[in-house]
């Protein structure tokens, strides 16, 4: 799939959540992120409520859920949900990790969702700046 | 180039020549979705760079620009390097951020498009490799 | 390598050539500063001499004011995941 490249770097993505729901979003490609990035209320549409709650009290009952991250703002953590199947184009992955992190200026940012390396694990990506495109397959 | 392992973050080591001829060399990490590269103040500051101290609120130097990651809004001072040397290929003038990325991260330098543009990059994720090719030719907007 | 009161370049204060690696592993979780003395065929350093190391990258910084030409790096992986 050949992605044009522009600034920033924005696919179609379908996630799929519990019970079949389904969102299609505005998606950047992050190459180092290491997880996906997901806004709070489209994982809690997506069949997720688990990432309404709060970080102490999600990390009480299910650390392995609350990874702690270094971001511009310093130490974070988010909320981690598992994604039935994440679909950009012809390219499917299942069973994807997702982080509830909130974007800091979600009303200026033009994507919804991060597509980080637990959904790139699968996939061969070819950067070509000066012909202005990204492959994925 | 050829490849390089993937690891944990695409990493290789790049060497800067500043304005007075000074040299640093760091493990920088290699991002294509950051629009510019990026280096620690005090090493802009050490390779010629002296306009990085002006912190004089009232007195912006013409290139500080502000940028945007989804994290939240920064602004820095924007410097051109005079030679940036990756593996055998060397490249001048390009254009980088001067701002410290939080130390926990492990990494001084990210190498960001005003860099890469020169590159064809391929991250093979399922076999952990990255390869880089130097390109030639114009840049098409 | 001993000198006449037993200690090794190393015990002196002189540094030691290493690979990377090892220079990974002696100084796990800190920030070094090297002087290149072996590159591989891409230019990438293989050995090299600690001049310098610290658990804050400023504070090394403090510490080159003599080398004109340096290679530093964080001898060690994230504590945290990056999301940049």
């Amino acid at each position: 799939m050949k992605i044009r490249l522009g600034n920033p770097l924005l696919v179609s993505a379908r996630l799929e959540g519990q019970y079949g729901i389904v969102r299609e979003v505005a998606s950047l490609i992050d190459f180092n992120a290491p997880y996906c990035v997901i806004l709070r209320q489209d994982a809690i549409d997506l069949g997720y409520p688990h990432a309404a709650n709060r970080h102490p009290d999600e990390e009480r009952t299910r650390p392995d859920r609350v990874p702690v991250f270094t971001s511009w703002q310093g130490i974070q953590r988010g909320i981690v949900v598992r994604l039935n199947k994440v679909t950009v184009g012809p390219v499917v992955a299942s069973e994807v990790d997702a982080v509830v992190l909130e974007l800091q200026h979600p009303r200026f940012h033009t994507f919804d969702f991060v597509l980080g390396r637990t959904f790139l694990a699968n996939c061969k990506l070819t950067v070509d700046v000066k012909k202005g495109y990204v492959n994925m397959r | 180039m050829e490849e390089v392992a993937l690891g944990m973050f695409p990493t290789v080591f790049v060497r800067m020549t500043g304005r007075g001829g000074g040299v640093r060399e760091f493990r920088a990490l290699i991002d294509p979705g950051a629009e510019y590269c990026v280096i620690p103040k005090v090493d802009a500051f050490f390779l010629g760079f002296s306009e990085i101290a002006n912190d004089d609120p009232t007195g912006q130097a013409s290139n500080n620009l502000t940028f945007a990651t989804y994290n939240g809004y920064g602004k820095a001072i924007s410097i051109v390097m005079a030679q940036v040397e990756l593996g055998r290929m060397s490249f001048k003038k390009v254009e980088f951020l001067a701002l410290d990325i939080p130390q926990v991260t492990g990494f001084d330098v990210i190498l960001g498009r005003s860099l890469l543009q020169f590159m064809k990059l391929e991250f093979d994720y399922p076999r952990a490799t990255l390869r880089i090719e130097e390109r030639t030719g114009e840049l098409k907007h | 390598m001993s000198s006449t009161n037993g200690l090794s370049s190393e015990e002196e204060g002189v540094p030691v050539e290493l690979s990377i690696s090892e220079i990974r592993r002696r100084h796990k979780d800190r920030w070094v500063a090297v002087v290149v003395t072996k590159r591989d065929r891409n230019l990438q350093p293989v050995k090299g001499k600690v001049v310098a190391e610290d658990l804050d990258r400023f504070l090394l910084r403090t510490k080159l004011g003599a080398y004109r030409d340096i290679c530093i790096f964080y001898a060690g992986d994230p504590i945290y995941l990056p999301l940049l």
